[in-house]
């Protein structure tokens, strides 16, 4: 497999296989260490038993997995799986009118623009959901305004339930929607939608018969990453989320890091990754039928 | 008298303060092809541009069939563009493509499938209608385009240099097919080209843009023959330029370089004897004939004593350069094969017909700061 042992042609370090195997071969590593092992640990884990302190011990059992299919989890999975549809779809509405903005801009503005859509992402996760706190506890920011401006008589419970949530992870994952849709709007060439135009389309139809489908690989991936991560979220609803904001990934870290039942805590791992692998198996098949031949 | 499928009065139109068409007017006719000719960043695009829609003119009216347009989106107006590099949409089918303007309009679904499937079939594409653009050739593509447009029976189909992209062969043949769907669709063509052969060979009539203005207007045969500025003239193939005095006013009598006195055959009551004047002759126009020909002396040509600097047969014509007082002029004409080609340094008679002898007058000064960008 090696070009160096075939000694024709290029030799050395660089020459065939070697050079493929130094340029893939660390990232191939770091995969298998970083992301493939622990996987496979993880999906072990979850079919062994809990031992007396938690740890996962043998014989194999499929106690844990029946377990997280209790109402009670599949509740929280549920949820979970609600808030990062409801984070996606805003992100995706914000986005796509903010990345499309951001095409029409030219230079310095648009520079200036990028920076404030990037930034929140360079900032701390904590800063930013600590400032939602700020803004929307008790005696916060906009209960205070809401309660001076005569709107409210009592404060209301903005903090510690889904809504705040949600408002955490649109902020924090929001960039991660519009860079790559603004990247995909920028490839889009103008001529195509003057040609739309000119065929009679407004507004809407130039959305959704040329914009949509040919960003539709842009649109993919910001629903990927924008989803994904929501999903595992575990920061925005420990501090934002209290009891009624739970998520998954809260659950997990309880399980593996409070609780100590590893098998348990994997099961429900196994249980999030396969739940987010079947949402994006079903939002990316809709955009690959989207580009097929559209029929009268 | 018909109403002009299109009418622009004194369109003008400026970026960042420099105009880039100024003050145009035209008026062309139902079912007529017309062609825009003139130089890259003569203004040509953004006429059209304004004729689609895609820019809106800063003063003047432009009227579709009578109604006044200039105001209204590209969504509304009876006109449909073939694109510079054709725009088609990859993600949709070429049927889907042709059918994209129908459906806009919504036009029911056995009429599109139908009127699709004339149109693809009009531009020779009958068996095209489910593959993807990405998979055609440049010219299949131009047709497809084509398609897409006339399928709309717009008022106008405006052309944006819709032959730059094809290889020499296919462009002959691709004009030759615009001609044909032009006549068959009746529809009214505006194209625009750099390319004078184009405009000359396509055109009912043409129109010759520099720095945003058109300067002329006519027949492509007319424009040829009797260019109005020095622009036109050289723009439309090689021209001989030159400056005469005004020797007399009636009749009207100009004195070439190198002393010959000639007649015109136009009357021209700005005339002043004394003035110069600026003319145009084309090399086609012009003939040679041996010093002592007498053949020449009739039908009030002109005989020109000249030089024979350089001279050769390019097949079946003779490509001539005679010296006229201190100027070199250009001469092609066509002679018998069994004619002798003349030899250079020979002494010979330059036969010129007054009507070949276009005046020019100087294109309107433009002030400089209009020219910035």
């Amino acid at each position: 497999m090696t070009g160096a042992g075939r000694g024709t042609g290029r030799s050395g370090v660089l020459g065939g296989g070697g050079f493929v195997a130094w340029t893939v071969g660390p990232a191939a590593v770091a995969l298998v260490f970083l992301f493939l092992l622990p996987l496979a640990i993880l999906a072990g884990y979850a079919v062994l038993t809990t031992g007396e302190q938690g740890e996962p011990i043998l014989p194999f059992t499929l106690v844990s997995l029946t377990r997280a299919l209790d109402p009670l989890y599949l509740g929280i999975l549920a949820r979970s799986l609600r808030l990062s549809l409801e984070t996606t779809a805003i992100c995706l509405l914000l986005g796509l009118p903010l990345a499309w903005i951001l095409r029409g801009m030219r230079g310095r503005a648009r520079s200036l623009a990028l920076l404030a859509v990037i930034l929140p992402s360079w900032t701390n996760l904590l800063v930013k959901n600590y400032a939602w706190i700020v803004l929307l506890r008790q005696e916060g920011v906009v209960n205070s305004l809401l309660v001076r401006l005569g709107l409210v008589s009592e404060p209301l419970p903005l903090l510690f339930n889904e809504g705040a949530v949600l408002a955490g992870l649109v902020h924090t994952f929001l960039p991660f929607m519009v860079l790559p849709l603004y990247a995909s709007f920028e490839k889009l060439d103008p001529a195509l939608l003057e040609a739309a135009r000119d065929l009679g389309a407004g507004g809407w139809e130039r959305f959704r018969r040329v914009i949509v489908p040919l960003s539709a690989p842009g649109i993919g991936a910001g629903v990927t990453l924008v989803f994904v991560p929501a999903l595992g979220a575990v920061v925005t609803p420990d501090l934002l989320g209290g009891a009624r904001g739970m998520m998954i990934g809260n659950l997990i870290q309880n399980q593996m890091l409070l609780t100590q039942d590893w098998p348990f805590g994997s099961a429900l791992a196994v249980a999030l990754t396969i739940a987010s692998l079947v949402v994006i198996i079903l939002a990316l098949g809709p955009g690959r039928r989207g580009e097929r031949v559209e029929l009268l | 008298m018909t109403v002009p499928v299109l009418e622009l009065l004194g369109v003008t139109k400026r970026f960042a303060g420099a105009a880039a068409v100024r003050a145009v007017n035209l008026v062309v006719a139902p079912g007529e092809y017309f062609c825009i000719v003139g130089p890259s960043g003569s203004g040509k695009s953004t006429v059209l541009r304004m004729l689609a829609g895609l820019e809106t003119p800063d003063e003047g009216e432009i009227r579709l069939a009578g109604r006044r347009v200039d105001g209204e989106p590209p969504e509304t107006r009876s006109v449909n563009t073939v694109f510079q590099g054709y725009a088609l949409f990859p993600h949709l089918s070429v049927f889907d493509n042709v059918a994209f303007g129908l459906r806009m309009s919504h036009v029911p679904r056995d009429e599109i499938r139908h009127r699709v499937e004339e149109a693809l079939a009009l531009v020779g594409l009958a068996a095209y209608g489910g593959r993807r653009p990405g998979s055609l050739s440049g010219g299949e593509q131009q047709r497809v385009a084509l398609a897409r447009g006339l399928v709309n029976r717009p008022a106008v189909l405006l052309l944006d240099e819709p032959l730059a992209a094809l290889d020499r062969k296919l462009r002959v043949r691709m004009r030759e097919e615009l001609s044909r769907l032009q006549r068959e669709s009746g529809i009214a063509f505006i194209h625009v080209t750099h390319d004078q052969e184009e405009a000359l060979r396509l055109g009912d009539r043409l129109g010759v843009m520099n720095r945003g203005r058109l300067l002329q207007v006519g027949p492509p045969a007319e424009v040829y023959r009797r260019p109005r500025t020095a622009f036109v003239a050289d723009f439309l193939g090689s021209a001989n330029l030159f400056r005469a005095s005004v020797v007399g006013v009636d009749p009207p009598r100009i004195q070439l370089p190198g002393g010959t006195v000639m007649a015109l055959d136009h009357a021209d009551s700005r005339l002043r004897i004394g003035e110069e004047r600026e003319y145009a002759v084309r090399p086609e126009a012009l003939r040679v004939a041996a010093a002592g020909d007498p053949t020449a002396a009739d039908r009030g040509l002109a005989r020109i004593p000249v030089t024979i600097v350089a001279s050769a047969r390019v097949g079946a014509v003779d490509e001539l350069q005679v010296k006229v007082g201190s100027l070199v002029w250009s001469v092609h004409s066509r002679e018998a094969p069994e004619d002798p080609l003349p030899e250079v340094g020979a002494e010979a008679i330059l036969l010129l017909h007054p009507t070949d002898l276009a005046p020019l007058v100087p294109e309107d000064p433009v002030d400089p700061a209009e020219l910035e960008r």
